[in-house]
């Protein structure tokens, strides 16, 4: 495994897009449900008032649309790679950002699946990396985060750290 | 149900009585909720309708209870047999959750902490929670592996310890064996 490992071999599916969008869509019902629920008044307000001419409902639309439109960018600008010494990572929308991260200072690896992550075959990789932070790679398919962790935990175990640092 | 067994799972069986443990907590949180959403309906009634339909709330109410307890006793079981860890050469695997789940995998050289708790409820049914801890703050969350019997937990935590052990005394340190822990 001496081939430099990366976004190429397990990319980042596009139905994760669709995905976000689906999440932003119910995440925007729920919040109108409760809208719904407390009446206006005396009576309930009509449909026209809630959703169009209310200008608390614009910002929630701006909103979400930011988030789908941030979600997809990142997705096309997050790069990772997985090198002999570090694990490297390229993102950063406005700002760029790439950092190398010693495989010594990796702690636990996460795979994840919620609700959605299910219904598309999808799943997040959450390697937790002690002084750095959580590195999320979301939206892979269920397969390639298993192999991914599976690569991780190997380079883990071919670069061992000089002092063991259990605390036991 | 077919139980996610492993040989980790056959050494160290969880036991059964954590789907009791698990039903009654379930089951309680659902109550008080219940509880809180029964008193909102009152005062609904009395400052909203003026219509005095107590009785029949009350029976709605009560009689949505016993539903709960099977939905939730069925839904234990299913999380139990979905509850899943191994032990690997090098690393350990837990997983939980039965739509959504969760799977966290801890190398032993990163061990920060292994150690044994018991909330009133797991006093009552004898159940004990191992927990493993890595420098990270989400593996003190999830990291645990809940509702072993005594023998199961003791065992298993010495050999999690043993584990770490063999792989931090690398340098001719002297080999301590754990002591045994009294539980």
């Amino acid at each position: 495994m001496n081939d430099v490992i990366n976004e190429q071999n397990y990319p980042i599916q596009r139905r994760w897009i669709l995905e976000s969008i689906i999440g932003c869509v119910l995440r925007l019902a729920a919040l109108f449900s409760l809208i719904l629920i407390v009446p206006s008044g005396s009576r309930w307000a009509s449909f026209r008032d809630i959703f169009w001419e209310n200008p608390w409902a614009w910002v929630l639309y701006v909103f979400f649309t930011f988030l789908i439109v941030a979600d997809a960018l990142q997705r096309v600008t997050f790069h990772y790679s997985i090198e002999d010494g570090f694990l490297t990572l390229r993102q950063g929308v406005l700002t760029r950002e790439e950092s190398q991260i010693p495989y010594g200072g990796i702690q636990d690896i996460f795979v994840k699946q919620d609700l959605l992550d299910r219904v598309f075959g999808l799943a997040t990789l959450t390697i937790e990396h002690v002084p750095y932070a959580n590195i999320d790679i979301q939206g892979l398919a269920k397969p390639s985060a298993e192999m991914l962790r599976r690569i991780v935990l190997q380079k883990m175990k071919e670069n061992p750290i000089e002092n063991a640092q259990s605390g036991l | 149900m077919k139980i996610a067994m492993t040989a980790a799972r056959e050494q160290f069986p969880l036991s059964p009585m954590k789907v009791a443990k698990k039903t009654i907590i379930g089951t309680f949180g659902f109550v008080v909720w219940l509880l809180m959403v029964y008193a909102i309906t009152w005062v609904a009634l009395i400052f909203g309708t003026g219509e005095f339909a107590f009785p029949l709330t009350t029976l709605g109410f009560v009689a949505v209870v016993p539903i709960i307890i099977v939905l939730d006793y069925l839904y234990q079981r299913w999380y139990f047999a979905a509850y899943f860890y191994d032990l690997n050469p090098d690393y350990l695997v837990i997983r939980k959750g039965t739509i959504t789940s969760q799977e966290i995998t801890v190398p032993y050289e990163r061990f920060q902490d292994v150690y044994v708790d018991q909330d009133i409820l797991d006093r009552i049914f004898g159940l004990y929670d191992v927990h493993i801890a890595s420098a990270s703050i989400s593996s003190g969350i999830e990291a645990h592996i809940d509702g072993l019997g005594t023998q199961a937990a003791e065992q298993l935590r010495m050999l999690l310890l043993q584990k770490v052990r063999e792989r931090i005394t690398r340098k001719g340190d002297t080999q301590q064996i754990p002591v045994q822990p009294r539980l």
